[in-house]
């Protein structure tokens, strides 16, 4: 049930990101990023593959792009995490680490993506705002657990 | 620092995954965009009907307020016309400007008598303007800040409204009782009222011009000891559920006062008296 509701809250996330600028953090891939620290690796995966096929169809002319790159990063967050499991900057490290993915695809793919002022300013919001996030969706979504 | 656990069914099915995401990118770029399209619809399906439901909500309160205001204009110039009788030259155009105003305050204890409009001087309006609605006569303006505007109602007890029965052309004056109508005083004994009668301003004040809906006869009670006839008026505007209302006012160009105006639309168009001789 859980993983229902984390896979409804990306959608709405989803949703979220599609109609602000993109100046915004992006909350999809923090989203992404709590869900990833509580589930297995192989939901965490679906949740990045799904979270990415979102963003795509929403822009298909890179169709795959964002579901790989999410998938990715669902996928190591979930194994990493047990290297630095409880540590408070976990969060702030596999953000910048999804961030850096981001911004590699953004590098690989080029015309078509957010302009880098946008990608800069996004990226910095949204590492402000990751610790806040993950706390408030974990005890939303989890019951409680927070950073030792 | 712990090593990650040895390759499990779930990686290997993460892989997968992964690697279809990378697939998805070698497909045709004319693939992809007809393959995108039915899903993107459905997945952006809430926020159309977000989108689609502002924009509708935004186009039926452009549409209502447009409608209110063409309501009053109309109601207006139905006053003007009436105001010209067959015996009498027509009033002459007045080009009055109506100022839309929101309802941003009420008397909390009846929540009739006394509303707070979000106009003031600033906007053009002035102490003794007519508050009219769509449906008829709403009130005067009483007090005006450069940005507010205190409306005093039909119903509030010190109101005080020159009318006139649409139909039998018989004048009175109304008042307000407590049961949130009207009753007019000084109607004869044997003056023409009819339940279903529309009364309008007989613009013998200073504030309202003539030909305004006010309301509607709804009785006539017997009272054979009363010196006039008591006559009970159903107002046209509900007064408790107003949100807007529609400040008349002359344009600022003509300098002239609203009182004078109305007055002289009903006056005779000359009165001369003659000189007194002195010493008398």
């Amino acid at each position: 049930m859980k993983t229902f509701i984390a896979f409804i809250l990306l959608y709405l996330l989803f949703l979220v990101q599609a109609s602000v600028t993109p100046w915004w953090p992006d909350l999809l891939l923090l989203g992404l990023i709590v869900v990833s620290l509580h589930e297995n690796r192989l939901t965490s995966t679906l949740a990045g593959a799904f979270a990415g096929l979102c963003l795509d169809v929403a822009s298909p002319a890179f169709l795959g792009a964002h579901t790989v790159t999410l998938a990715a990063t669902g996928y190591g967050v979930a194994v990493l995490r047990t290297l630095f499991y409880r540590a408070r900057w976990a969060t702030l490290l596999f953000t910048s680490m999804a961030l850096a993915l981001k911004w590699l695809a953004v590098a690989l793919l080029g015309a078509g993506l957010p302009g880098l002022p946008a990608l800069l300013v996004s990226s910095a919001l949204t590492l402000l705002l990751a610790p806040l996030v993950e706390l408030t969706l974990t005890r939303v979504l989890y019951h409680g657990w927070q950073p030792a | 620092m712990l090593r990650p656990a040895a390759a499990t069914w779930q990686d290997r099915a993460a892989w997968l995954v992964i690697v279809l995401g990378l697939a998805l990118l070698l497909f045709p770029h004319r693939f992809r965009i007809f393959a995108a399209q039915p899903v993107q619809t459905a997945l952006l399906a809430p926020l159309r009907l977000v989108a689609s439901t502002s924009r509708v909500y935004r186009d039926l309160r452009a549409e209502n307020d447009r409608l209110s205001l063409l309501a009053v204009r109309l109601a207006v110039e139905n006053a003007s016309l009436e105001a010209a009788t067959p015996d009498t030259a027509p009033a002459p155009r007045l080009n009055l400007v109506l100022t839309s105003a929101p309802v941003i305050g009420r008397d909390l204890t009846t929540f009739e008598h006394w509303l707070v409009i979000s106009r003031g001087s600033l906007h053009g309006i002035k102490v003794g303007a007519p508050v009219i609605t769509p449906d008829g006569v709403c009130g005067k303006v009483v007090a005006c800040g450069p940005h507010q505007a205190l409306v005093q109602t039909l119903l509030a007890s010190e109101s005080r409204i020159s009318v006139i029965d649409l139909r039998s052309r018989v004048p009175a004056l109304a008042r307000p009782d407590r049961s949130g109508r009207l009753i007019l005083d000084y109607a004869p004994k044997d003056s023409d009222f009819r339940p279903g009668d529309t009364i309008v301003t007989a613009g013998l004040g200073i504030v309202f011009p003539k030909g305004l809906r006010v309301g509607e006869v709804t009785g006539t009670p017997d009272r054979p000891d009363a010196l006039f006839k008591p006559v009970m008026i159903r107002p046209f505007a509900d007064v408790s559920r107003i949100e807007r209302v529609f400040v008349i006012s002359l344009p600022a160009q003509t300098g002239l006062d609203t009182g004078t105006v109305w007055l002289e639309n009903t006056a005779p168009p000359e009165v001369t008296i003659p000189d007194q001789p002195a010493g008398q």
